[in-house]
């Protein structure tokens, strides 16, 4: 169950300082870039700003980063490794020259960029994300984006499916129990047995957390869940308008970069 | 009226809505997370253009969750909503394909679900397939667009492939949602029948309505009846029907009535969530006590100036924690009011002190325990002063210093801070004392209010054996004492102490103390436990148990009833030592083996439920038992008609009373005959009636030879049902005759336990005949007379 409690780190580090917008729209810079580039430095340099963001500027032990590391690696390997096999021509960094000779298939350098672009990506946004995770408060988030004028309720949600998350997975562990002990299945065998399984825990679920939704919803109701015009919050959100202005301007010059980088020629949408 | 189209009612939610589409949104997660679906994914589309389509076309079922929303509610907003909690729920677990999510996901969900508003002419269940289908080609071109552009599939003509693919595929998962959505609403799970922009709109008088106060009352209800179904309006099938009742200032007031009567019903007709936010029709008045002291029609009383002066506790506290930290918890309702921050911060601390929970501020919600979650939730309520408070159950989670506590808390909010408290609650021991008036739900009609002496003196006995209806011990006691021609004056005790004092005078002489005598015991060993630890919870346990036994456990929350049970079942495997089933040790069988001897009831029954009917629930049981279709529905009738099923054996399970739930995870069980059965606080949130059914069933199982474990706080069902106690506190700190534990009072201290009034007679006559309590009256009599 550990595992499933929320990442926020309590801390006082630099970018725990700024606010969760601020953080947000850098985050979605880094996210347009990483996704949408096709220059291989700028992916590197794009990951070693993540890194090095996520390490010396948030006071947050590495080996936390590498709990969930040791996670997606294996997976950003795969990924880095097995895709260049099939890499049909998308727009990526690197020549068509042959690369590497493999029994499959001899690999080009763009095959490999592509590759290696995936797996940056992939390792940018991992980095990013945790980032976030790790120095944002659920409830900053909720607070900073409702007096920015977006809709509590609507904010406010993504926190109760946080607060929720454990239950489902506690509500999931007891019925995955349910069926061993009852012999869910008792007449099936291998795959089609886990199906069955499958099947159920993912009705049982429902049934029992959406029947539950309606005390839920009246418990929110009853405690005036935004009905007032004005609300008030009691945490003191971090964040300045200098820093948000920054990141702002840091999305708009994504957006410009990506802009000047885009050439359709690359893109394979010619019908 | 004709319908209205509004497609702003699209795309606003109401709390409902929020709800269905943030536990949607969660259940996704938890499906994609354990799935490992994004791998999936990414592997698949490694494999080339073939895998690429194949990807497309299961690629829909990841939206069934999803648009089960809309199913569901009718509203576009909530699948787009429901995806962004998946995606922010994966976010903030540390998932890194979280934020892609908000790339690849939010866009064609988005597109999927403007089909609502665009083709909300055409209504019906077609809605969903396009929707998902459309979602399904949507989420290809996502793909397209972030991995740059067709030959992710190998070129223009597979890409087409893919996404003509994925429109078959969304299809068909599409017809999966309309299928899913009809098979929660057989199981129970609430639904609205057309889409609110198609609501015709509901005219709601507004005007006030004031009314001077006769007495000192601060609610009134004048000839009030409600429905359930606003199409039906029949007084006859009125779940509440004509009810005329005041509630008066500063007092606690207690609703009685057998599980299902409307006690609840009543209590949300209050506070105006029924009928105002989930439905039903009213006719009559209800009359609330305003800010200027005088009594205000409910429905003219704006709802968030309703819900500050009139507030309620629901019965699981999980429930309705919505906000990750102690402080956050309490400071919720308060934030919602606006209220200004410093008096926030004075109320949440002052709230906080009151509970005794003061100092766990940073503490996250799901950490707490039971009672800390119980004392939480009440805590948000002493922050919010609300002049009357309904408590709903407050006390059924808890071990009895627990319901102490909270039973002290609940008659302090009425004298120090002038609440008035309306209580639901089964456990009444330790209500009636502190009760002002009693009002008894009977037949969908209320009657008194009555005194607790009234009640008792008026009804009597027959709220036990007639009504189905828990009254204290001491009242029972004092009552069947009466019946049974003892002289022990005109009023009926509610309390041990006043019962004791009254039988005390009218001893003759007092008994010199015996040793008690444990039945021999000629029976054969079918469990052992030896030397199991579990490290946190207890140590160094041995225990043997042996067929035929009726065995409690017990011990104060969190002492690790449920986990020794676990344990024994074979179906926790964090301890040391060795648990033996007929001498071959548990660790060397596998858990089908373990399930042919020993079958376990878990506390919540609704968890164990694993078929779509209740005949099919009990079938199950004997399934494998290579018995022929006739036998096997013989059977079943059979075990159906003992546990009064039989006439609900087409239902979905999920649609049974709690009292039907029990006996059908009870039936599912004894079918096969187990020789050792476990149970789980079996009684919990039952009424008398059902719980004793429940207990005589269980002895006459252990009468026929199986072995029966259950563990339980409630000394009562201990007293009259268990013939040997395990009590839980780090270790097992007593193992015998329920009277004898009932006689130590430093153990009963020590395990957060109390004795029960009959047990405490028992001990105090030194009745060494002690078999269950009417043995125990006949004892009494026969002491006193002589």
């Amino acid at each position: 169950m550990d595992n499933f409690k929320i990442t926020y780190q309590q801390g006082d580090s630099f970018i725990h300082r700024l606010s969760p917008y601020t953080k947000l729209m850098i985050i979605l810079s880094i996210s347009f870039v990483a996704i949408f580039n096709t220059s291989l430095s700028v992916a590197v340099g794009l990951f070693l700003f993540a890194f090095c963001s996520a390490i010396f500027l948030t006071n947050i032990p590495y080996k936390l980063y590498w709990n969930f590391g040791k996670i997606i690696l294996p997976f950003v390997f795969i990924i880095s490794s097995v895709f260049p096999f099939f890499y049909g021509g998308q727009v990526t960094a690197g020549s068509d020259l042959i690369a590497i000779s493999t029994p499959f298939k001899d690999l080009t350098w763009s095959a490999l960029g592509f590759g290696a672009l995936l797996g940056l990506r992939f390792l940018t946004l991992a980095m990013a994300g945790l980032t976030f995770a790790f120095t944002t408060h659920p409830s900053d988030l909720v607070q900073n984006f409702t007096e920015r004028g977006w809709n509590y309720r609507y904010v406010h949600a993504p926190v109760l499916g946080l607060i929720l998350f454990p239950r489902f997975i506690k509500l999931a562990l007891e019925i995955l129990l349910t069926q061993k002990v009852r012999n869910l299945g008792f007449e099936l065998k291998g795959f089609r047995k886990k199906i069955h399984r499958f099947r159920h825990l993912v009705f049982a679920m429902l049934v029992l957390g959406l029947r539950n939704g309606q005390v839920q919803a009246m418990a929110l109701d009853v405690r005036g869940y935004a009905s007032n015009k004005k609300r008030t919050f009691v945490r003191n959100s971090p964040g300045n308008k200098f820093t948000e202005t920054i990141s702002l301007i840091i999305l708009l010059l994504s957006i410009i970069y990506l802009i000047s980088q885009f050439n359709p020629q690359f893109m394979q949408w010619n019908i | 009226m004709k319908p209205t189209y509004s497609i702003k009612k699209d795309f606003s939610l109401d709390t409902m809505d929020i709800v269905i589409a943030v536990l949607l949104g969660v259940c996704q997660a938890v499906v994609e997370i354990f799935g490992l679906l994004g791998f999936l994914e990414r592997t698949v589309w490694a494999t080339g253009p073939v895998g690429f389509a194949i990807y497309a076309f299961y690629n829909g079922t990841t939206w069934i969750l999803i648009f089960l929303g809309a199913y569901l509610r009718k509203r576009a907003m909530v699948p787009v909503l429901a995806v962004a909690v998946t995606a922010l729920v994966r976010w903030f677990s540390g998932d890194p394909d979280g934020p892609i999510l908000l790339f690849y996901a939010l866009f064609p969900v988005s597109f999927g679900a403007l089909i609502f508003p665009l083709l909300r002419w055409r209504g019906g269940s077609l809605l969903f397939v396009l929707s998902v289908a459309v979602t399904s080609v949507a989420n290809q071109v996502a793909l397209f667009v972030g991995q740059g552009g067709f030959q992710l599939a190998d070129g223009t003509f597979w890409a087409l492939v893919s996404m003509g693919i994925a429109s078959v595929g969304g299809t068909l998962w599409g017809f999966a949602t309309w299928y899913l959505g009809r098979g929660l609403e057989v199981a129970g799970v609430n639904s609205v029948d057309q889409p609110p922009s198609l609501n015709v709109e509901m005219s709601k008088s507004s005007e006030i309505k004031i009314k001077e106060k006769k007495e000192d009352q601060v609610i009134e209800f004048n000839n009030y009846s409600f429905w359930f179904d606003r199409k039906n309006k029949k007084q006859s099938d009125a779940q509440l029907n004509s009810i005329s009742l005041a509630i008066k200032k500063k007092s606690i007031v207690l609703l009685v009535g057998e599980s299902g009567a409307g006690k609840s019903t009543l209590a949300l007709n209050i506070l105006g969530v029924y009928p105002d936010y989930y439905g039903g029709a009213y006719e009559g008045m209800i009359w609330i006590e305003n800010d200027l002291d005088q009594l205000q029609s409910r429905d003219s009383i704006p709802k968030d100036k309703r819900f500050r002066n009139v507030n309620i506790v629901f019965q699981n506290p999980e429930d309705q924690t919505v906000c990750l930290t102690v402080e956050e918890e309490v400071s919720f309702a308060l934030e919602n009011y606006g209220l200004e921050k410093s008096d926030i911060i004075i109320r949440v601390k002052d709230a906080l002190l009151w509970v005794g929970l003061l100092g766990k501020e940073e503490v996250s919600v799901n950490e707490l325990s039971t009672g800390e979650k119980q004392r939480l939730v009440l805590a948000s309520m002493v922050a919010l002063r609300p002049k009357v408070l309904i408590l709903d159950e407050p006390t059924s989670n808890l071990d009895p210093q627990g319901k102490d506590e909270i039973i002290k808390l609940v008659n302090r909010l009425r004298d120090e801070l002038d609440m008035t408290i309306v209580l639901i609650e089964h456990e009444v021991d330790k209500v009636f004392p502190i009760v002002d008036e009693i009002f008894h739900i009977e037949h969908n009609k209320v009657l008194g209010p009555f005194t607790p002496e009234s009640f008792l003196s008026e009804i009597g006995l027959r709220a036990r054996d007639e009504l189905g209806l828990w009254i204290p011990q001491a009242s029972e006691i004092s009552l069947d004492l009466k019946k049974r021609g003892m002289d022990i004056g005109d009023s009926i005790d509610v309390t041990y102490e006043s019962l004791f004092q009254k039988l005390q005078a009218q001893l003759s002489k007092m008994l010199s103390a015996d040793k008690d005598k444990l039945e021999p015991n000629q029976l054969s060993e079918v469990l052992k436990l030896s030397n199991v630890s579990t490290g946190d919870l207890f140590n160094s346990i041995n225990l043997s148990f042996k067929s035929r036994e009726m065995v409690a456990i017990a011990g104060a929350n969190g002492s690790g009833k449920s986990i020794l049970g676990s344990i024994i079942a074979g179906i926790y495997h964090n301890y040391s030592g060795e648990v033996f089933i007929h001498d071959e040790n548990i660790r060397n069988l596998n858990l089908e083996e373990i399930t042919n001897t020993i079958s376990y009831i878990f506390q919540i029954p609704e968890k164990q439920f694993v078929r779509n009917t209740v005949f099919n629930e009990i079938q199950h049981g004997i399934r494998d038992k290579n018995l022929d279709e006739s036998a096997i529905n013989k059977k079943v009738k059979e075990v159906l008609e003992l546990v009064n099923l039989w006439s609900r054996r087409d239902a979905s399970p999920y649609i049974l009373s709690h009292g039907q739930k029990r006996r059908l995870s009870v039936a599912s069980m004894i079918v096969s005959k187990p020789k050792v059965l476990i149970l789980d606080e079996p009684t919990f949130g039952q009424d008398f009636r059902q719980a004793k059914n429940l207990m005589l069933l269980l002895k006459d199982l252990a009468a026929s030879g199986t072995l029966i474990i259950f563990m339980t706080n409630d000394m009562k069902i201990v007293s009259e049902y268990a013939n040997r106690v395990i009590v839980l506190k780090e270790k097992v700190i007593f193992d015998g005759n329920p009277k004898v534990f009932f006689n130590e009072e430093k153990l009963l201290e020590e395990a957060h336990l109390e004795s029960p009034c009959i047990a405490r007679l028992n001990n105090y006559f030194n009745l060494s005949e002690y078999s269950n309590y009417d043995a125990v009256l006949e004892s009494i009599i026969k002491e006193i007379n002589g």
